[in-house]
């Protein structure tokens, strides 16, 4: 076989994904480690700032900023991209989501779980207003609490390292690793985690729907006059953000939950989904 | 909407007994705040983060009826940074005002602990940290 079409048949999305498992988790964490840090906790952590401090939201903030500079920084430049390209950190190079979708490939379609009922935005942000407000109103913190940003690089780094071992074998670790199962290695495309509870997720969804009205704005895309109603896309699709009201009808696009992962461009074969600027 | 508010509010409340996650600042003399750990049976696990204020480069950490584990160096340690190593519980290359994670991993037979931070070239104090059952921090 030549090595072009080998690499055609490679699913090349993968391949971001995995060298994103190489940048930023045990055991090598190269990014991390630039900064001091063995995982994506810490200064690298790009959650935690998104909550609002007990002891004041301008001084929380500026702490905050200060103790995850990194996180900040790379919070930042996620959505600087997805404003102009649409997801494609959360589809193509983050190594969380990513390693939940991979693993996830390896499980029998029958095992598993159908998030696709529940209605991903309206959730999304709920659980997003308690992330971020629930320590200020006094309704408990979820900060670090089964974070998938923790279990998943404790999990790579647990063979090498007794500390990350330690963590997972408590109660807090057990509940994290069922809830990291459940919602990603076991969820039908393996994505629910990061469909319904990511924080970052949220506000890059919500940069993606804003920016995608924006036509010199690179996303995924439908036209409506060469969509067939087939149905083909909505079943490739990770994240539900393709909706079809009754069979045959348009395909339409949540761009509130599309990570532009290109998935459904490959499946239609209509040649309705594509890539790029808004066609006029 | 009203789902997402609620699971939110469970993961918001959400306490394992047999997890807390503290930090405590590493200075002889300096106010001791004791670390709490729930009440009942089985081993109990704390993560740490420690800040040191103290000058010595190699400290030695124990706790009678507990294992003590440190989630640096990084399981594949590349070469431009330099990380704390430890051996035999000593940890060598502290520099004052560095923050290092310490995992501890406590037995469960005992009632109360005290974890104990000695100078490894001397076997001096430094500081000593009880950990108690109970108290009104029990799950921070």
């Amino acid at each position: 076989m030549r090595i072009t079409e080998l690499w055609g048949k490679i699913k090349q999305r993968y391949l971001f994904i995995l060298a994103g498992m190489i940048l930023f988790l045990p055991p090598l964490s190269l990014i991390p480690q630039t900064i001091g840090e063995t995982n994506m906790c810490g200064k690298v952590c790009p959650r935690l700032f998104l909550i609002l401090s007990t002891k004041g939201i301008a001084a929380g903030a500026l702490s905050s900023v200060q103790k995850m500079w990194f996180g900040v920084l790379l919070a930042a430049t996620v959505l600087i991209v997805t404003f102009f390209f649409g997801r494609l950190w959360c589809s193509h190079l983050c190594p969380i989501g990513g390693a939940t979708e991979m693993i996830g490939r390896f499980i029998p379609e029958r095992l598993k779980i159908n998030f696709a009922k529940i209605d991903a935005p309206a959730f999304r942000y709920g659980y997003f207003a308690v992330f971020v407000a629930g320590a200020y109103w006094g309704a408990g913190n979820i900060a670090c609490k089964l974070c998938n940003f923790r279990i998943i690089p404790f999990l790579a780094g647990s063979p090498f390292e007794p500390a990350y071992a330690a963590y997972l074998s408590t109660s807090m670790g057990v509940a994290g690793l069922l809830t990291v199962s459940l919602a990603g290695f076991f969820a039908k495309g393996g994505r629910a985690y990061c469909n319904c509870l990511c924080p970052v997720g949220a506000v890059d969804g919500l940069v993606n729907y804003l920016s995608s009205k924006l036509g010199f704005t690179k996303k995924m895309r439908t036209d409506p006059g060469k969509c067939a109603g087939c149905g083909q896309c909505v079943a490739s699709c990770m994240v539900w953000a393709l909706k079809q009201s009754e069979a045959s009808a348009a395909v339409k696009r949540d761009s509130l939950s599309c990570i532009s992962c290109l998935e459904c461009e490959k499946t239609c074969p209509h040649g309705a989904i594509y890539y790029g600027k808004l066609k006029k | 909407m009203a789902a997402g508010v609620l699971v939110g509010l469970l993961f918001a409340r959400f306490t394992a007994p047999d997890y807390v996650h503290a930090s405590l600042t590493l200075q002889e003399g300096g106010d001791i705040e004791p670390l709490y750990i729930s009440h009942g049976e089985g081993k109990r696990t704390l993560a740490l983060s420690i800040k040191n204020l103290q000058d010595e480069a190699d400290v030695r950490i124990t706790v009678d009826g507990g294992r003590i584990t440190s989630s640096q160096p990084p399981p594949i340690a590349l070469p431009f940074r330099q990380w704390l190593s430890s051996k035999d519980n000593v940890f060598s290359g502290l520099k004052r005002g560095m923050k290092f994670p310490l995992s501890l991993v406590l037995d469960g037979q005992k009632e109360d602990y005290e974890l104990l931070f000695v100078r490894a070239a001397d076997n001096s104090v430094i500081q000593r940290v009880p950990i108690i059952r109970g108290g009104s921090r029990a799950h921070h």
